[in-house]
């Protein structure tokens, strides 16, 4: 056994950990907030705490039927443009896209007892006619998002006539998988008890749910991570937005996040059938508009197993499946989510819209 | 205002003032504490010369991180400062690791590393630290002191209920010998132990009259008996919860000293703490997942939950039943408030829709007349 530690790089490692350390504290008590979401847009339409806004854009569209995206409910839909050079909206929008966006809000004690009907059938809905009636649409683009995506899902099935394409990223449908580590909790989880408990099920319960997917590498590695890159005061700036949107997780409406787990992640009644959305059957072969669904191939919290079977699910006679290589975020803010993904989008979008149905 | 209720608005005064001077108190600690953190007198103390210029550092990143903890508490801060936050947890990580990495390391230099007696190097109470740390366990000092308070609660209702019964007791007691000469038609006696009697129906029956319903006491003790009761299920579940990762954690250590042994064995340097950090984190990511991945740790976590969301609720209802005698709106009254309000927003909506939709009908219907109308006027 005669292995020689090199104890002068141990020293040197330490030493410059507590650098980097000194600085990054010095850089971070300096930072007051960051800006996100920068993207021009305005308020068009409200109803309780959910707004929905259209984002201004130089010149006409050159794709004719306007797009809504619709985020999950546990986080913000900044997350579509974080910053400036990381924005799917501004890529949309560059490639001619009219798009409009719901923010769902905060939820208080107040809103304990929305459920998914609340969210699809009136405020999804009122958000939809809005847009139909304002630009004079009989049907419009839905792009939905994670859990926005099964909302969009639901809602075509609902009312295939007023959509006219349909796109889904990283959409959780088949919750019967055991691969994502939420799908496999949940089916343990005793929703009744913890709607009752708290009413409004706080986004930081969530977040540590979150974390504990990756524990150590969300924990420890990321952030020695970003002692590295202290220094560059753009880099950690981009850091810390992403940062700012991971925490800034809104809470759940305890009724619908009761019927969520139920019906779909115990339930798994999107496939199996029988759910049932306000009294309206939801039957995923009633989706006949064309669909693009994108999953991402390394995708730890919306396995690819739960998002691709959408596509054999639905009646849909042009549906195309996207594969994305990266996880869950970088289908928004990586390299190839603004290279590639957009545009295409973009593309898939503008070909269809053109078409008449 | 009666005496009575005089003396109920003074105590509600007094609970009021009691709070802010509680508020102000914590208030002035938490600044107290976060200047004593930014200038620490014992700091530099704590760098003890030739332990290497890191204990320095080490002893500035408790204090600042002590410091932004402080500051986070009373201030709610910015992106910066929260991520300041949560970096100095991961940092915290690291240093711990480091610390018990650190006898490892020179058993390694001094070429007395056996890795099958690895567990003679090692704290493993620092070990544990690291552990709870990282999935935010609670410390058994914060499960002592939470049974200490339960406690606390359950005498002081015991002692509610032995007020009851005691001046009765006493009165009975005191007035036991004065029967004979009360028979012997004493007067003063006769009027003392009056007296002594009116005292105990002044101090129990009639505040029971006033006040509590009969067989209140008897209900919130047994109220408390079961928080307790559920309270223990939960420390019983979050033992074994613990165990379970300790398991983990500890099995996984071993991995990891056992690759660190193939390296001693196959003579490769060890090129220093930042190799054993990403070792370590490499084998606990991987050993950790497979833990979660199975149906004994879900459940496992599910049984915990419902242990936790349990006792939460047996003390929501203690403390409700408790906060009842103050003027204050309740948890539960304000969720029935939130009930009216939600259903009557829902259908003020459906009435709305549907006099829109009546109202469309009706400019349908008067269209085609107004034309007809027109027209018959263009005729004429």
């Amino acid at each position: 056994m005669n292995v020689p530690l090199d104890i002068k790089n141990t020293l040197k490692e330490i030493n410059d950990f507590n650098s980097k350390l000194l600085r990054a504290s010095h850089a971070l008590t300096d930072i007051e907030d960051v800006d996100v979401g920068t993207a021009e847009k305005e308020l068009v339409f409200s109803e309780d705490k959910v707004r929905l806004f259209r984002y201004r854009r130089q010149g006409a569209p050159t794709c004719k039927t306007p797009v809504l995206a619709v985020y999950a409910l546990v986080n913000r839909y900044y997350m579509l443009d974080l910053q400036p050079d990381r924005s799917f909206i501004r890529k949309l929008l560059e490639k001619g896209i009219d798009v409009y966006i719901i923010d769902w809000g905060y939820p208080t004690q107040a809103d304990r007892y929305l459920t998914l009907d609340d969210y699809i059938n009136e405020y999804l809905n009122d958000c939809v006619d809005h847009v139909r009636k304002t630009t004079g649409h009989d049907k419009i683009n839905l792009m939905g998002i994670c859990q926005g995506g099964t909302f969009c899902a639901i809602y075509s099935a609902i009312n295939p006539d007023k959509v006219k394409n349909l796109v889904t990223l990283v959409t959780p449908v088949d919750f019967a998988t055991n691969d994502g580590l939420l799908f496999s909790w949940s089916k343990n989880l005793n929703i009744d008890a913890l709607v009752d408990n708290y009413g409004v099920i706080s986004g930081d319960l969530l977040n540590s749910s979150f974390l504990m997917l990756m524990p150590f590498t969300l924990n420890i590695t990321k952030y020695m991570g970003m002692l590295d890159v202290v220094q560059d005061k753009e880099k950690l700036l981009n850091f810390i937005r992403m940062e700012k949107w991971i925490f800034d997780s809104p809470g759940q409406a305890g009724e619908c996040l009761r019927q969520f787990v139920k019906d779909l992640y115990q339930g798994n009644k999107l496939v199996k059938g029988g759910l049932e959305i306000g009294g309206k059957k939801v039957d995923l072969k009633k989706i006949t508009m064309p669909l693009l669904n994108i999953y991402a191939v390394a995708d730890h919290i919306v396995p690819p197993c739960s998002t691709k079977p959408l596509n054999d699910l639905v009646g849909s006679t042009d549906k195309e499946l996207y594969e994305f290589k990266g996880g869950h975020i970088g289908v928004f803010v990586g390299g190839k989510s603004q290279e590639e993904l957009a545009p295409a989008v973009a593309a898939w979008l503008t070909k269809r819209s053109e078409e008449r149905t | 205002m009666t005496d009575s209720a005089a003396e109920n608005v003074a105590s509600m005064q007094d609970v009021l003032l009691k709070s802010q001077q509680e508020f102000f108190k914590n208030w002035f600690s938490a600044v107290e504490n976060m200047q004593r953190s930014v200038v620490d007198p014992d700091w530099l103390a704590k760098f003890q010369p030739g332990r290497g210029v890191s204990d320095v550092y080490g002893a500035w990143r408790q204090a600042f991180s002590k410091y932004v903890e402080a500051v986070s508490a009373v201030v709610p801060g910015g992106a910066g400062m929260q991520t300041a936050d949560r970096l100095y947890a991961g940092s915290d990580a690291y240093m711990r690791l480091y610390e018990f990495w650190k006898p490892l390391s020179s058993a390694v230099c001094e070429k007395m590393f056996d890795p099958t007696s690895y567990r003679s190097l090692m704290d493993p109470a620092k070990y544990r630290e690291l552990v709870d740390k990282l999935f935010g366990f609670s410390t058994p000092e914060a499960t002592a002191e939470m049974f200490r308070s339960m406690s606390g609660l359950f005498e002081l209702w015991s002692a509610h209920a032995r007020q009851d019964v005691q001046p009765w007791v006493d009165a009975v007691q005191r007035n036991a010998d004065a029967w004979p000469k009360i028979m012997s038609g004493d007067t003063d006696t006769s009027l003392k132990v009056f007296r002594d009697f009116y005292s105990a129906f002044d101090k129990t029956v009639r505040n029971v009259l006033h006040v509590p319903a009969i067989g209140k006491d008897r209900e919130n003790i047994q109220l408390v008996s079961k928080a307790i009761d559920r309270h223990a299920v939960f420390f019983a579940k979050s033992v074994e919860f613990q165990h379970k990762v300790y398991g983990v954690a500890q099995k996984a250590m071993e991995q990891v000293v056992a690759a660190l042994a193939d390296k001693v064995r196959k003579g490769e340097p060890v090129s220093g703490f930042e190799e054993f950090l990403k070792l370590w984190i490499s084998i606990n990511e991987k050993a950790f997942l497979e833990l979660f991945r199975t149906e004994e740790y879900s459940k496992l976590q599910g049984l915990l939950l419902d242990a936790a969301l349990e006792a939460r609720a047996s003390m929501h209802e203690l403390m409700e039943r408790h906060l009842r005698e103050f003027p204050i709106v309740l948890r539960s009254e304000m969720n029935d408030v939130y009930k009216t309000n939600y259903e009557l927003t829902r259908s003020v909506r459906a009435l709305k829709r549907k006099v829109a939709e009546l109202e469309a009908q009706l400019a349908a219907r008067a269209k085609p007349t107004a034309r007809r109308a027109k027209q018959k006027k263009d005729i004429r």
